[in-house]
């Protein structure tokens, strides 16, 4: 039978209009693709929940946060240790590094062509840790005053070396607080159930930053365009467009050249790329595993002979093979990037005899271990599955029996939170890039120290130093302090630091100056 | 011939017969509502225990690890989101929200989750709609011309690619879609609803594509819907296997049935005969399976939507789940399972519409 004695002309004629209309959308040219001189387009995978300096504190924030918002202190291109002049021009701390004084530039204007005074400063500072949200535990024990208006000083309750750097983060970005306030914002006690501006601030943005606001969206894309206002050198790129895009599909568009810069692939993913430029970097955020110390969780976990074990049975240099290139080995659990941390020469070396006689000697009895992990998740390229089945392999070899127990984020932050699990992987970003972040979580007694069994008086020499460097101000002694920490972790600890994630952006190759930091990722504005 | 009261007698009967209808048919649609609400309500019991069962914090995916261990900021944001008090008080207090339309503020965007899906809904229907748009005229097409040429070629090599478009990932195709008709062809534009940095259209439906050409965005109508196509064409792959296949086998059974046999003796061309004698009884089991398909295309695209970077539902249900953000669950399993009841409800009242038996039938 013909088509034509079946369908009829109507049929036909029915069938030929709508092919008609997919072919021409089929065919048609594509869109208007990617960046002109003045605009760039920057796909991430979007995790942040708001561009309100005083509540955000995801790694995609920052970015944003940063561009629109000047801080007291910044840091340039891919450093985060030496804070150069953002508002403020100068500053000095006192012997005990308990008073900071910053003076700031008379010329920063906010957005409005307000000029930027001591006063925003005190509001901004005061309103983030009043707000009691995420990033707020950044001014714990800091109150900032104004003793004129181009001079902000920061007294801290305890000795706090980690000020100047803290400064530099974009959660302590400086509002317009005549602006905010006027659109809900409040800065004093009871500004975590006053405050209102949050809303406003995700609308438009109030900041001295070198972009403002054009466009915010959690989920589809966000547009900056240039701050008119903006005191310092205008920025190459007038506006700038960040858009929410699969890994899979942001490689695919910067090597098309529909989008400029593609921040998350992994190493495995640059693989084969050409005509385009990879920048390499070594992020902040080292991976790290633990066998429980508290023998009410685990008799074997808790066993020093255990903990051994796995210390000398897991091959780090497989494990950074795994990870990819630009991955290495965490000498210890400061990231290389910060003060005192380990030469590569200090890193545990793999030795099976060790590990196999360390674990003869412990209570364990072929029993199957469990080993808690965020199942199908991933966090810079290396995905927690394949890096847990990986060590579970290497433990193997040594005669341990490990018993992978993905869990769905939720449930494996609370169970690692509340010290529960017998092993653990987890990865640690610096809430501040400063090692002082490192000494005040990682020791017995404080918080992931906790999560891994590792109670107060467990051992008294890391508690011992985590006292005398919060104490210390001389730098020289502070980084020979945070040296021997880490040296006592990786001697006898519950804790064994794995590896530095890669850090990799990809770009098209007009883009230049392109740098990945480890706080922000990008700085927009440095860009040329 | 009838006289004038006979005239009358019929028409005040033929009015009476079309009013016991029309009430039956009103009487009808209100107990399927009523029906519909209390599984509605069910439903949120059910979703609402489930996610109790789930273990896991949500103040610990959603507060960093610093805040986390001050207890006054933990305190602080369970009290934001009525967290601190006893499950079942939060059941009575959320069920009393949405009766007043409050579905609560979502923990990921911290926004009302009704507002999150008013923007995203309409998202997810956009290219439901036009997924089952194509489903529906490829499937029942397809469908056809396999069963009128049973076990020919034509047959054959229809069923072979609905064979592959019901087995074949969709995640996988989405992929394959996109490097081949965007990176390499460049037929298509890329990801997301518009091109980079376009404004959309002025808030209607959200449903691009038809709130530009309700203002008159003609370029940007044109634009919205080249984005829209691949995504959907994706999407619309494994429905139309499902209906091509379906469509066959239906087909198929009513062609054997006596009275086409007699049609066919009777000379009709074989157009008519599809048309009035097997395309009609067919379709009543073909809308069945669109419908459902429709549910299923507006409820489960998270994966199309992840590749094309279409903010819909799917994406929205994602991410509210590995967040622990129950008010945004709870508020896709309410649009969920008002999509399925409504339309159940539609596919029920189209049976009537194309069956006489059934408009009959109380």
């Amino acid at each position: 039978m013909k088509l034509k004695d079946f369908f009829g002309r109507k049929g036909i004629a029915f069938a030929s209009i709508s092919a008609l209309i997919f072919g021409t959308g089929i065919f048609a040219s594509a869109s208007s693709i990617a960046a002109t001189n003045t605009t760039l387009i920057i796909d991430s995978e979007f995790n942040h929940k708001t561009v309100d300096p005083g509540r955000e504190f995801e790694s995609g924030g920052n970015m944003l946060v940063r561009a629109m918002y000047s801080t007291l202190m910044t840091f340039k291109g891919g450093d985060a240790g030496k804070p150069i002049p953002d508002i403020a021009v100068s500053y000095s701390g006192n012997a005990d590094s308990t008073v900071f004084t910053y003076k700031l530039r008379k010329n920063a204007k906010f957005s409005d062509g307000t000029p930027v005074t001591s006063k925003d400063v005190v509001f901004s500072l005061m309103r983030l840790k009043n707000l009691k949200g995420n990033p707020s535990s950044l001014m714990d024990g800091i109150t900032a005053t104004a003793p004129d208006a181009y001079t902000v000083v920061l007294t801290s309750n305890v000795p706090n070396t980690a000020i100047p750097v803290i400064v530099c983060s974009p959660s302590l970005g400086i509002l317009n607080s005549k602006v905010v306030t006027a659109n809900g914002g409040y800065s004093t006690v009871g500004a975590d159930t006053k405050d209102k501006a949050e809303a406003f601030l995700n609308a438009t943005s109030a900041g001295s930053g070198p972009y403002n606001l054009s466009k915010f969206s959690l989920t589809t894309e966000v547009v900056l365009v240039a701050n008119p206002k903006y005191w310092g050198p205008k920025p190459k790129y007038t506006k700038v467009i960040f858009r929410n895009v699969k890994q899979e599909v942001q490689r695919l568009n910067v090597l098309s050249g529909a989008s400029n810069i593609a921040v998350d692939l992994s190493p495995a993913q640059t693989d084969g790329m050409s005509g385009v430029n990879v920048i390499e970097g070594v992020s902040t955020t080292v991976w790290f595993l633990y066998s429980n110390n508290n023998p009410a969780v685990s008799k074997v976990t808790s066993d020093a002979n255990f903990q051994e074990a796995v210390r000398y049975g897991l091959n780090y240099a497989d494990l950074v093979k795994f990870a990819g290139r630009g991955a290495t080995q965490a000498a210890g659990i400061i990231p290389s990037a910060f003060q005192g941390a380990l030469k590569s020469s200090d890193a545990t070396v793999r030795d099976l005899a060790r590990a196999k006689a360390a674990l003869a000697k412990s209570t364990y009895a072929n029993e199957e271990i469990g080993l808690r992990y965020w199942g199908g998740g991933a966090w810079e390229g290396i995905s927690f599955d394949s890096f847990a089945t990986k060590i579970a392999a290497q433990l193997g070899e040594v005669g341990i029996k490990i018993k992978l127990l993905p869990t769905p984020v939720g449930a494996a932050l609370t169970t690692y939170r509340d010290g529960s699990d017998t092993m653990g992987l987890w990865f640690w970003g610096p809430d501040w890039p400063d090692s002082s972040n490192y000494s005040q979580n990682f020791a017995p007694g404080l918080k992931v120290g906790l999560r891994a069994g590792w109670l107060a008086g467990a051992n008294p020499t890391v508690t011992d130093i985590v006292n005398k460097v919060a104490l210390e101000s001389n730098a020289a002694k502070r980084a020979t302090l945070y040296r021997n920490f880490q040296l006592e972790i990786n001697k006898k600890s519950p804790l064994m630091p794995l590896l530095q994630s890669p850090a990799i952006l990809v770009s098209t190759t007009g883009v230049k100056g392109l740098a990945v930091n480890p706080i922000w990722k990008i700085n927009v504005a440095e860009l040329s | 011939m009838l006289n004038s009261n006979k005239v009358k007698e019929l028409t005040v009967a033929s009015e009476k017969k079309a009013s016991t209808v029309s009430s039956s048919l009103i009487s009808y649609i209100i107990r399927r509502i009523a029906i519909g609400l209390i599984m509605m309500l069910g439903i949120t019991l059910i979703s609402f225990c489930v996610t109790q069962l789930v273990p896991g914090d949500p103040a610990a995916v959603n507060l960093g690890q610093s805040a986390m261990s001050n207890p006054e900021i933990v305190a602080r944001w369970r009290a934001e989101y009525g967290l601190d008090k006893p499950v079942p008080e939060q059941y009575v207090i959320y069920i009393k929200k949405v009766l007043h339309g409050d579905l609560g503020i979502s923990q990921q965007s911290q926004r009302p989750v009704s507002t999150d899906l008013g923007e995203f809904f309409p998202a997810t229907l956009e290219i439901a709609i036009f997924a089952i748009l194509i489903s529906l005229l490829f499937g029942l097409i397809f469908g056809i011309i396999s069963a009128i040429n049973r076990d020919k070629w034509p047959d054959q090599l229809i069923r072979f690619f609905s064979l592959t478009g019901v087995s074949v990932p969709t995640f996988w195709l989405s992929l394959v879609f996109f490097y081949i008709f965007f990176f390499k062809l460049r037929w298509f534009p890329t990801n997301g609803r518009l091109d980079p940095g376009e404004d959309a259209p002025s808030h209607v439906t959200g449903i691009y594509t038809l709130d530009a050409v309700l203002h008159g965005q003609w370029a940007l109508a044109w634009q919205a819907f080249r984005h829209l196509a691949l995504p959907a064409i994706v999407l619309a792959i494994y429905t139309i296997a499902v209906l091509t296949r379906f469509t066959r086998a239906s087909v198929l059974e009513i062609l054997g049935q006596d009275y086409v046999r007699a049609a066919r003796a009777k000379g009709l061309s074989e157009f008519l005969i599809i048309k009035r004698h097997v395309l009609r009884p067919a379709l009543i089991s073909i809308i069945t399976v669109a419908g459902v398909a429709f549910g299923n295309l507006l409820s489960g695209s998270v994966l199309v939507e992840n590749v094309f970077s279409w903010p819909g539902l799917g994406q929205y249900a994602f991410k509210s789940a590995i967040g622990l953000d129950l008010p945004g669950i709870m508020g896709v399993s309410i649009v969920v399972a008002g999509i399925f009841i409504t339309i159940n409800l539609i596919v029920d009242l189209l049976y009537r519409l194309i069956d006489p038996n059934m408009r009959q039938s109380k």
